[in-house]
């Protein structure tokens, strides 16, 4: 029977991924962002999960404007990075796992999630680089399964969409037959705007991430223009969060966590949790 | 025109900014980064966009970009174009 082992959300602005790709970790001025990972890399190596379902919203790359689903789900054998408009990166290829992606799809349409199934999918940086924080030597050593929130043109899922949808990815993974021990990751947030800086509200952010422990139902609570008002207009990416604490649902233990803004111009968060009966 | 929010949906920003949202999503690609560099105008003519929209994306106005619909994760591409004389 597969299991979920653990649920991760995290920070994943451009900045982060290049740190790491550079080595500087030790060398920027938001550092222990890094070292809050270390409890995880820990923890990694202690419940080695083989697969990771990550959740995050593409930036423009995968989906434009002339196609763009609420929720989408990768079903492909393998998923590549891409030039974003950065310059192109040094090609990297993820590894998926097309049988378990399958499983879940048909579980989801089952329980009425209309999922958009991707045959082919550019892996965004939002889904590389926590891929590239829980393993920054890039050696990754388990298969991932890349699930899309539309963060991009309104009107988006609300956040009680995006925590049921993450309720039926967990209630899908525990009906598999195969022995996966799945780590859940959303990636995003917390609080930013593209462009604008100060959009940053630390409390709204320690507040999120409390109820994320805690009550993660009063977070869906919130209609998006209320979180627009609070957070930024990226601060919607917090839905990612929301999917993942609704995969990893009832009692949870907080492995490590850190808050530390601003990372470039967000307010750069972490927080791995697992099942209290783990 | 009601003034978009960035986040919120905004029906004039969703009908009015396809053309140079589009625009800038096609400067994902390398080549259409050149293209666009060395002649910005005739690259946004080729997609359609009105004179408006062209003076506001030679000009980088963020601000009126945002009036005319542009969405700021396609406009960030935009920013991440090299002038020509850095390519």
């Amino acid at each position: 029977m597969a299991r979920i082992v653990g649920g991760l959300g995290t920070s994943h602005v451009p900045m982060i991924g290049r740190t790491i790709a550079a080595a500087k970790q030790k060398d920027v001025p938001f550092a222990p962002f890094f070292e809050a990972y270390v409890p995880v890399h820990e923890w990694l190596r202690k419940m080695r999960p083989d697969v990771a379902i990550v959740l995050y919203n593409d930036h423009g790359l995968n989906f434009a404007l002339d196609n763009m689903p609420t929720f989408a789900i990768g079903a492909a054998h393998h998923y590549d990075n891409a030039d974003e408009g950065w310059g192109q990166p040094e090609p990297r290829r993820f590894r998926g796992a097309p049988e378990l992606s399958w499983h879940i799809i048909q579980s989801l349409v089952a329980d009425e999630f209309d999922m958009s199934v991707c045959r082919e999918m550019l892996f965004d940086h939002a889904g590389i680089t926590a891929l590239d924080l829980l393993f920054p030597d890039h050696d990754v050593p388990v298969t991932t399964i890349p699930v899309v929130i539309n963060a991009v043109q309104p009107p988006l899922p609300t956040a009680l969409r995006c925590y049921k949808l993450g309720q039926a990815i967990g209630k899908a993974v525990a009906s598999f037959a195969g022995d996966s021990r799945v780590l859940i990751v959303g990636s995003g947030g917390l609080s930013h705007e593209l462009g604008v800086f100060g959009k940053i509200n630390e409390p709204f952010d320690r507040l999120t991430m409390d109820r994320i422990e805690h009550d993660p139902i009063a977070l869906t609570r919130y209609s998006n223009d209320e979180i627009v008002d609070l957070a930024g207009a990226q601060g919607l990416e917090l839905m990612t969060w929301l999917a993942m604490r609704g995969a990893v649902e009832g009692p949870v233990n907080v492995i490590n966590s850190v808050y530390h803004a601003p990372i470039s111009h967000t307010g750069g968060a972490m927080m791995l949790i697992a099942p209290a009966a783990e | 025109m009601t003034k978009p929010q960035p986040g919120k949906f905004n029906l004039d920003a969703a009908l009015g900014g396809y053309a140079l949202n589009k625009m800038c999503h096609s400067l994902n690609r390398a080549e259409n980064r050149v293209a666009f560099a060395s002649d910005e105008r005739g690259y946004c003519a080729r997609y359609g966009l009105g004179e408006e929209e062209i003076a506001a994306v030679v000009a980088r106005d963020k601000p009126r970009l945002f009036e005319l619909g542009g969405n700021m994760y396609f406009l960030a591409k935009l920013d991440r174009v090299k002038k020509v004389e850095e390519i």
